[in-house]
């Protein structure tokens, strides 16, 4: 403790690079990249998924038919068996079910809505649960027990149950005629109110974590106000468990639309999503036509189990104690 | 001249019952911590003023206090005579809230990690609108990191990219970036290694020599509160028990308690002579002793130590050393 010149043993640093390597050669050389192309699974799963939402986007493209459009329907087409079969005709090759509607084109159609409600679904319960949970975790006090005491109610409900209300009080305040957009909106809702509770518990365990630390001690010291340094400082270093919520809660978004269809109070006939044909499907299992019920089932497992898969590796890739 | 900061029966207490449904079940009262007791001291203009004690002292909740990161339970902090807790000096509190800063004990937790280094340095700069246009900008980020003996291209780099040592000079570059003429370190060094401890406390003085600064330093190493200080105050489990100049304190401790932890440091000058070493433990605050707290440790205990609390007069707090006994 005696020299008093600043430059003793500990020199300024000669600066190791130019400059820092670009945002690209950074997640080239991250570990999550590695540990992605390591795990075949991961791989096969994003293959798939990117396989069947570009797929289900290019539909309107791909589809042999519009299975939106009454005009394009021929009752003489009806359940034709798909092409290996006997009596199955091009364009149809998947079979067509009672109204002559080719079963392919109405997969990918329904794949397409399946996937816009699921991901809306996602966001807006990661919206609200993300919001909820940093209010929480950040203000605490009775706030906190008000918001978290909401979520422990919500999670004796299951999510159908929930679901079922929203849609049940929607209809009964609009009457059960509603257009399309607005009934997407519903489900949508339904499902971000189901969901939200896994996110604001999540995020407000990692909030108050991070609110202890000194950099959001510094922040405030420099007079920021609390929505700033939450949003600016605290949400950034909270958003890794959220993603794999999210990926998971895909999945389970997409099963619960599938589900409300299924169930009759998701989206219609005219315009149907994965649940709601297997809905409409289900009807001739027995008279022997099982493709129409068969070729959507195959496609909402083959969509949730690679989503799954995804969120699986993310989970463990993202999890520091399983490297 | 008055004082830059003057601190005046600063006390802090901390509500450490248990739930509201539990107490009423057990039938137990509210339970409270003192951290703070009844501290006021003043610092003049640049000068170092430092708080030494042991873990559990208060003196952390002190620096807190000052700052403005914990509102006092009772007392008051005066900065350039502008209260910190009068809601009718907001306004002016504003205006001063860049002159103060802060240096943290840990420089692993005290950084976004997911900030450049640049654009934390830049955050105050912005936050207090001192600076106007990027360039401007960055180029007084690369003069500050230049100050605190960084290389102005580590701007790129984010934290987890420095030693702890170079990650505590970006520290006091972010410090520093708002014109802060007030810094508070809590510990700053403590979670350094030495050798890089001595060039960190070295910087701390050649900028407080270059710009003015004045210091508010918590340490519990009385070889850096040496170091450092030009004037100590020891605190004992939330009160404060001596204030002294620096020279003074070191040469002629008064308190038993810092006589005590004096001839607990070894010392070259006295190779081979037993060391006395400290003895007992600093007592539960939720359930101080009686009296002067000091008192279970002390050698010189009487019945009116066990009964009456002590008042810092002439610097010292003790019935001892008033009664001429010490």
């Amino acid at each position: 403790m005696s020299g008093r010149d600043i430059d003793a043993g500990d020199a300024p640093p000669v600066p190791l690079q130019a400059a820092s390597p670009s945002r690209l050669a950074r997640w080239r050389d991250s570990d999550l990249l590695a540990s992605f192309l390591r795990s075949k699974t991961a791989v096969a799963a994003l293959v798939a998924t990117v396989l069947m939402v570009g797929l289900a986007f290019a539909s309107p493209l791909i589809a042999p038919q519009n299975p939106y459009d009454p005009a394009q329907l021929d009752l003489i087409n009806s359940n034709l068996p798909p092409i290996w079969q006997a009596d199955g005709q091009a364009p149809y090759y998947l079979g067509t079910d009672d109204q002559g509607r080719d079963v392919l084109s109405a997969v990918l159609y329904g794949l397409r809505l399946s996937l816009i409600v699921g991901v809306l679904g996602v966001i807006t319960s990661g919206v609200l649960g993300i919001a909820l949970g940093l209010v929480a975790g950040y203000a605490g006090g009775a706030l906190d027990t008000l918001i978290m005491r909401i979520a422990d109610v919500q999670l004796t409900f299951p999510a159908i149950l929930i679901a079922l209300v929203v849609d049940g009080v929607a209809k009964a305040t609009f009457g059960s005629a509603l257009d399309v957009g607005p009934l997407i909106g519903l489900i949508v809702v339904s499902i971000g109110l189901s969901f939200w509770v896994q996110y604001a518990r999540t995020v407000r365990s990692s909030v108050m974590v991070e609110k202890g630390k000194d950099y959001v001690q510094a922040a405030r010291l420099i007079g920021l106000s609390s929505p700033v340094i939450l949003v600016r400082h605290v949400l950034p270093n909270v958003t890794g468990p959220v993603f794999v919520i999210a990926t998971i809660n895909l999945a389970l978004a997409i099963i619960t639309e599938a589900t409300l269809s299924f169930l009759g109070t998701g989206l219609p006939e005219t315009m149907p999503s994965l649940g709601t044909l297997i809905r409409t499907g289900n009807r001739f299992l027995f008279s022997g036509e099982w493709w129409i019920v068969a070729f959507p089932g195959l496609a909402l497992a083959g969509l949730v189990i690679a989503i799954n898969l995804l969120g699986d590796w993310l989970r463990d890739a993202l999890n520091p104690k399983l490297q | 001249m008055s004082a830059y900061v003057e601190v005046t029966d600063l006390r802090r207490q901390f509500d450490v019952s248990k739930p509201w449904l539990n107490r009423v079940i057990e039938r137990e009262p509210r339970r409270l911590l003192t951290a703070v007791d009844r501290v006021g001291f003043e610092i003049a203009k640049g000068e170092t003023f430092a708080i030494v004690g042991e873990s559990g002292s208060g003196k952390s909740t002190v620096a807190r206090m000052v700052v403005g990161l914990l509102p006092p339970s009772a007392g008051e902090v005066r900065i350039t005579g502008i209260s910190m807790t009068d809601p009718r000096q907001a306004a002016a509190r504003r205006r001063l809230r860049s002159r103060i800063q802060m240096i943290f004990q840990d420089p692993y937790a005290s950084m976004n990690p997911r900030w450049r280094v640049g654009r934390i340095i830049a955050e105050p700069i912005r936050a207090f609108s001192l600076i106007q246009g990027e360039a401007a900008i960055r180029a007084r980020v690369g003069e500050l990191l230049g100050l605190v003996g960084l290389h102005p291209d580590d701007a790129r780099k984010y934290p987890h990219e420095f030693s702890g040592g170079q990650r505590q000079r970006v520290a006091i570059a972010r410090a520093l970036a708002s014109q802060a003429e007030f810094l508070v370190g809590d510990e700053p060094t403590s979670a350094l290694d030495v050798s890089v401890q001595a060039q960190i406390l070295n910087l701390m003085r050649d900028l407080q020599d270059r710009l003015g600064l004045t210091y508010l330093f918590i340490s519990h190493n009385l070889a850096v509160v040496r170091h450092m200080a030009t004037r100590v105050g020891v605190m004992y489990l939330g009160r404060l028990v001596e204030v002294a100049v620096a020279r003074d304190l070191f040469a002629t401790p008064r308190h038993p308690y810092t006589r005590m932890l004096l001839d607990a440091v070894p010392d070259l000058a006295h190779v081979g002579r037993a060391r006395v070493p400290v003895s007992g433990e600093i007592p539960n605050p939720i359930d101080p002793p009686p009296g002067c707290t000091f008192n279970p440790r002390c050698p010189l205990a009487n019945d009116r130590c066990r009964t009456e609390v002590p008042a810092l007069l002439d610097g010292v707090a003790c019935h001892a050393v008033q009664e001429g006994r010490a």
